[in-house]
């Protein structure tokens, strides 16, 4: 049991980090990202193919993050003029394009047959049995440290004014705020720690092939942040955690329904977790944590 | 409003705390083994079979008197036929359900993600998967599949396309490891044959229409078409070129073009016909497919791959298990292959060779799904196939060849 708890709190870490990601650039920056698990996908494979080919895990692993924080500034850069619902095609179309690239282009990616043998980081230096367990204290630390930076820019002047620019993107502008080097920065940063959360993948199954990578991962980061409270960091952690409990702990729940087959189980836990997300919205319209406010000490005072 | 959240979250917790320790409990008592298969997503056509195929196995191996002395119990767990989930359920069924052995993979990307998983814990792994890469490496003998490789498959389909006469043939391929692996060998071998290949075309599941690949590669007609895919995409392709009138004549593994029937009830008796379908059977009486049969309630000459690989699965494990006296994985999987390679007498009735089992005399299973043997690194060799032909709605051998 405790090997699976271990297991299954990495997989909180890294898709809590996705969520993470996109609450700096949805949540604040109202910059709709649907394409969130193309850059966990580039992430995933740049740390992957690059083990595999001899580097070190964490040398892999900051030359993904690297990768994926470019790429993602590049994409939200061509999308210059976009915003809301066009941003979320372009985005989503480059994800499906970098699936397919990576589907077809055997000599570099080995196509749907995926890639094995990725090693973790600090694998040679552990027992084999605490393996997990150093995995998921590795996980956290990363967790830890894109929750602590986010939340300082969340607080800095640079994520109040990503916040104007979410509100209304003119008046920011008319204040001579840079909206597109703001927002380019934002997709950038988030696109870094989404190349984190595809590292981390990849060390966590050690093979990748592309069909890990589904717009259900941009779905689970959706719900992290809606239902955490968009905006805020503290909020996604708490949704994370949530979620994969929702998922992982429904497979226990139906055990205890004996008398259908198994399709019929794999149906109902799939509507069971639909039932308790739609469940939470209703109590929780607005998310378990709402955002940050800065409130000036004089106006609390009065 | 916070409170309904928590108490949400107590009642979560209870029915959570209520379910573990009794599963904690039983693994203890009992020899529990796990079927991962694919009761949702692209493998959803399949996954009911393959319960019922184990389900039909226990109750066979139970009724027998179980293994080392008690039931056999068997726990299902949902792989939806992705594999991150896969792996995820996989380490349930082997950390919490404490079972020995992992029976059904059916999708081959849920296999090579699970693969690590199960050789870093020792749980062997029994899979329906046909990429040839999930038995290549160092498995440490814990890996067994039960169904063709993508090499056989595509040399089986290369002789069976000449045979019928075919001069000429083209490929459309679904983007998967297994259907990929299937490729090169038919090309090879129908090459050495003397035919001559002009397209190899792939394509990706789930788009709303398969129009532009079918043009391509039955513009040319070419007097075969290989259409390396599952249920779902084959029935699309079918109905495509139905509709625009070619001719070339039409061959897929079995398991796209008969589940059940479910082929002919998705295209209609007309598309279907004259469409050729191949796979692994087996030969003589095969006294385990017609128990198989009967165990899962259905008609004799039903083509059930899948839900038959999931039988001999189960009846080989409880077979090496007694066998090796012990319910560990690293204990068993050393006799995984005696079961099907022993020169002993043939034995087809799984409750007759647990008898033999248990009373150390020689026997050799002859499974259900074939009469397979194993080779060393865990793939099944000696296999016939069986060439089916769909008339008039439905399914009938017209040949087989090695």
């Amino acid at each position: 049991m405790t090997a699976y708890l271990i297991a299954t709190l990495a997989l909180v870490a890294i898709s809590t980090i996705a969520g993470l990601a996109l609450n700096l650039q949805w949540g604040l920056g109202g910059l709709v990202n649907f394409g969130l698990f193309g850059f966990v996908m580039l992430g995933a494979y740049t740390c992957g193919l690059l083990n595999v080919a001899g580097w070190p895990p964490l040398l892999a692993m900051a030359a993904a993050i690297l990768v994926t924080g470019l790429a993602s500034a590049t994409v939200s850069l061509i999308s210059i003029r976009l915003s809301d619902d066009y941003l979320a095609i372009v985005s989503l179309g480059f994800a499906e394009s970098l699936r397919l690239f990576i589907s077809y282009e055997e000599w570099l990616t080995r196509g749907t047959l995926g890639v094995p043998g990725i090693m973790r980081p600090f694998a040679g230096w552990v027992p084999p049995s605490a393996a997990d367990a150093v995995f998921l204290a590795f996980a956290v630390v990363c967790l830890a440290i894109v929750y602590t930076v986010f939340e300082i820019l969340a607080r800095s002047p640079f994520g109040r004014t990503l916040r104007a620019t979410r509100e209304d993107p003119m008046v920011a502008e008319a204040l001579g705020k840079n909206v597109l080097w703001l927002r380019l920065r934002a997709f950038g940063l988030g696109g870094a720690a989404l190349g984190i959360a595809g590292s981390l993948h990849a060390f966590n199954y050690t093979y990748i092939d592309p069909t890990q990578f589904g717009p259900v991962i941009t779905a689970y980061a959706f719900m992290a942040v809606i239902i955490g409270g968009r905006g805020s960091n503290t909020g996604v952690l708490l949704a994370g955690f949530t979620v994969v409990l929702l998922l992982e702990g429904s497979r226990f729940l139906i055990d205890a329904f004996g008398l259908l087959d198994g399709a019929q189980l794999a149906a109902l836990r799939l509507f069971l977790v639909g039932v308790a997300l739609v469940t939470i919205l209703i109590f929780k319209p607005n998310g378990f944590v709402r955002e940050y406010r800065l409130i000036s000490p004089t106006k609390e005072r009065s | 409003m916070r409170l309904c959240t928590l108490r949400l979250l107590a009642a979560l917790g209870l029915a959570l705390s209520a379910t573990v320790p009794e599963i904690a409990m039983a693994a203890d008592a009992t020899t529990r083994i796990g079927l991962l298969a694919p009761l949702s997503g692209t493998g959803g056509p399949y996954g009911r079979e393959e319960e019922r195929g184990a389900r039909a196995a226990l109750d066979v191996v139970n009724a027998a008197g179980g293994v080392l002395g008690h039931k056999l119990e068997l726990v299902v767990a949902d792989d939806e036929s992705v594999p991150t989930s896969g792996v995820a359920v996989a380490r349930k069924l082997i950390d919490v359900d404490g079972v020995s052995a992992i029976a059904g993979v059916w999708s081959s990307a849920v296999a090579l993600a699970v693969r690590p998983v199960a050789i870093e814990k020792g749980i062997a792994l029994l899979v329906n998967g046909s990429a040839d890469e999930i038995t290549q490496g160092d498995t440490k003998g814990l890996v067994w599949r039960f169904q063709t490789t993508g090499k056989a498959w595509g040399t089986a389909f290369a002789h069976v396309v000449r045979k019928d006469g075919a001069k000429t043939a083209s490929l459309l391929v679904l983007q998967t490891p297994f259907t990929l692996s299937t490729v090169q060998p038919f090309v090879d071998a129908f090459k050495a044959d003397g035919g001559k290949i002009l397209d190899v075309v792939s394509f990706n599941p789930n788009q709303p229409s398969y129009r532009t690949e079918v043009e391509k590669v039955f513009a040319k007609e070419p007097d075969a078409v290989f259409v390396a895919s599952y249920i779902p995409e084959f029935s699309a392709v079918v109905k495509e070129a139905f509709r625009s009138g070619y001719t070339s004549k039409l061959y897929t593994f079995s398991h796209a073009a008969d589940s059940q029937g479910a082929f002919v009830r998705n295209v209609g008796k007309e598309a279907a016909e004259g469409v050729n379908h191949v796979q692994a059977v087996p030969v003589g009486d095969a006294g385990a497919y017609k128990i198989y049969l009967k165990a899962t309630n259905q008609p004799e000459g039903t083509i059930v791959p899948f839900g038959a690989n999931v039988f001999d699965e189960v009846v080989v494990l409880a077979l090496a298990i007694e066998k090796a006296k012990s319910d560990k994985a690293a204990d068993f999987i050393k006799v995984i292959a005696s079961v099907a390679n022993e020169p002993g007498p043939n034995v087809s009735d799984p409750a007759e060779a647990l008898k033999l089992a248990r009373n150390g005399k020689p026997f050799r299973y002859s499974g259900a799904a074939a009469d397979f043997k194993f080779t060393p690194n865990g793939d099944q060799t000696d296999l016939d196939y069986g060439h089916f032909r769909v008339s008039d709605g439905v399914s009938r051998r017209v040949g087989t060849t090695r």
